[in-house]
């Protein structure tokens, strides 16, 4: 009887304790500093992407639309699905969908969030850059199709 | 501020469960696991009354949505009064004082490392933010299931025909909020497990006495924490669903399993978990058919007991369907193919992906220990069939659903298969007690 009460608490003891051990195992000054975002010290990369979309959210104004584009397709479809939960009262419009090109959705937003591409994605005389945000940039295109 | 609003919100769930956890029936559980059942059961109601009132067209309100499903608990109440109501035994008597302080500690550190873990970020669940998050943001603005959101192709990630509980508590969250919080729906992690650490002690009380019973409670709540941390399941459905599957096992394994309303509170639990993910329909399903098998003197007369297991799920998923089909959306749970639509090859692939997969969640601690718990009580009691059979039938019902992809499923079982066999960890965890002989409760005195 007693030899499982100890078998539980023993049991117990290893789970509680092996998490707080990890918490503690690393300097104490990272682990108490607040995250910016829910995922901080989940996915960096994830993290990031959060960070762009909610210094973006500034410069769309509520009811426009817009399209996130990004060079890796798994990660423009990442910030696709995210924008519905940091930019309330906007029409996101995906450009590409898992990937594969939509007909014309991304192509008929009024704002381009473009993240992590190193120049414009379309030429100058279409878009126009409203803001520099972290990790990107935010551009208002001149007459959306 | 908001998350705090956003959070503490949840708690009116203890409310509408009142009117029915409240009855003398369940006078034999210790208050804090009454309020903990209360709060279960209330948030299964409100989930039903929301769905409800989508189907006939009543925008969603936060005070009349607790007033409805208060009025559902009174009207379960009232059937419970046509029920016969076996005696309850009460708490066990004070004693094992050492092992109970110990074991609440344990608990303690567990529901705290899952605190830490939630508020420094490193526990959330990127579901949170790719559609469980979205969708009850979108529901709470609609103040109802927005039908032309879900039905838009550009909307297929949001997975419209997941069941409704855990978007419908966000939503209902937002509402008295005024916004969705974010911070709010991580929390919900450590607060449920501290619900559970609260609730299961007293749940599993009347069969194994007070010290045993907290031992087992601390070692069920370390497993899921420290699952949880490393499985990243801050804000989606995992916790919820954990829960209920806990208490419903629980409720099922204890000495007043025999009582119709037991039977009706553990049926409602099951519906709490067939309707806060897909994997819960099985569960229930398999929880309560092992249940007539592990307990056949707690199961007679077997048609009224089925009735009281599996009536509550199939109000709650039928409701969920109509709304479905009526708008169009859904007429089932997606699936991954045609049913017998198999790749028998890839079974060893799926095998050793589950195997590193569960591996690389905390060396596969969450699972292994309470595995070595068990058999280091065996042998155990007939009861073992319902928590060891359950599991079993998860297993396979995982395994099958990993073959139905033609393409290597590695990639998806490794993010997949920590979170979806927790409740695995979970029954392992409370077939430890069930010692057969040796572990009997102790006499009162």
């Amino acid at each position: 009887m007693t030899r499982l009460r100890l078998a539980w608490l023993a049991g117990a003891a290893v789970l509680a304790l092996f998490p707080l051990w990890r918490f503690f195992a690393r300097p104490l000054r990272e682990q108490l500093r607040l995250p910016l975002t829910p995922v901080d010290r989940v996915d960096g990369a994830r993290a990031r992407q959060w960070q762009f979309l909610e210094e973006s959210r500034a410069h769309v104004p509520p009811k426009s639309s817009f399209t996130v584009l990004a060079e890796d397709p798994d990660v423009e479809m990442a910030l696709y699905m995210m924008s519905y939960g940091v930019l309330l009262d906007t029409l996101p419009l995906p450009t590409r969908y898992y990937g594969n090109p939509t007909a014309y959705s991304g192509r008929e937003a009024k704002y381009v969030l473009a993240f992590g591409l190193p120049e414009a994605p379309e030429p100058a005389d279409r878009l126009r850059l409203v803001a520099r945000v972290a990790g990107g940039a935010v551009y208002e295109r001149k007459s959306p199709r | 501020m908001t998350g705090l609003i956003w959070i503490a919100s949840l708690l009116l769930t203890a409310l509408a469960g009142f009117p029915l956890v409240g009855h003398r029936a369940f006078a034999g559980f210790p208050p804090p696991t009454r309020l903990v059942l209360a709060g279960a059961s209330g948030a299964v109601l409100l989930s039903f009354a929301m769905t409800v009132a989508v189907l006939t067209g009543i925008p969603w309100n936060v005070p009349w949505l607790v007033v409805a499903a208060a009025v559902l608990a009174a009207g379960l109440r009232l059937v419970l009064r046509r029920l016969p109501v076996s005696p309850v035994r009460g708490p066990s008597e004070a004693g094992g004082g050492v092992i109970v302080v110990a074991a609440s500690v344990l608990s303690l550190a567990a529901v705290a490392a899952a605190l830490v873990a939630t508020v420094a970020g490193a526990a959330t669940s990127p579901d949170l933010l790719f559609f469980w998050g979205p969708k009850a943001q979108q529901f709470a603005l609609a103040r109802a299931f927005d039908a032309a959101f879900m039905r838009d192709e550009l909307h297929h990630h949001m997975h419209a025909y997941y069941p409704p509980l855990v978007t419908n508590l966000g939503a209902f969250a937002s509402m008295a909020a005024g916004r969705m919080s974010w911070t709010g729906a991580t929390l919900t992690f450590p607060l449920l497990l501290a619900a559970l650490a609260i609730g299961l002690p007293g749940a599993l009380d009347g069969r194994l006495g007070r010290a045993r019973a907290a031992a087992v409670a601390s070692l069920t709540v370390a497993a899921i924490a420290y699952l949880g941390i490393e499985a990243d399941v801050a804000g989606n459905a995992e916790m919820t669903l954990l829960l209920f599957e806990t208490l419903a096992i629980a409720l099922l394994l204890s000495e007043t399993a025999a009582s119709a309303p037991t039977q009706l509170l553990a049926g409602i639990l099951l519906a709490g978990a067939a309707a806060a993910k897909v994997e819960g329909l099985p569960f229930a399903a398999a929880a309560t058919a092992l249940f007539f098998l592990a307990r056949p003197e707690a199961s007679r007369p077997f048609w009224p007991a089925a009735a009281r297991l599996l009536l509550p799920a199939a109000a709650m998923l039928s409701a969920w369907f109509a709304f479905g089909a009526s708008r169009r959306i859904f007429f089932g749970y997606s699936g991954y193919g045609r049913l017998l639509d198999l790749y028998p090859d890839h079974f060893g692939l799926v095998l050793s992906a589950v195997g590193r997969s569960l591996a690389a969640t905390g060396h596969a601690l969450p699972w292994l220990v309470p595995l070595a718990c068990v058999l280091l009580a065996l042998p155990l009691d007939r009861r073992w069939i319902l928590p060891i059979g359950t599991a079993a039938i998860l297993t396979a019902f995982f395994l099958f659903t990993y073959i139905h992809r033609a393409e290597d499923p590695s990639l998806w079982i490794s993010w997949s298969a920590p979170r979806i066999f927790s409740p695995v960890a979970v029954l392992l965890s409370i077939a430890a007690s069930l010692a057969g002989g040796r572990e009997s409760r102790p006499a009162r005195p």
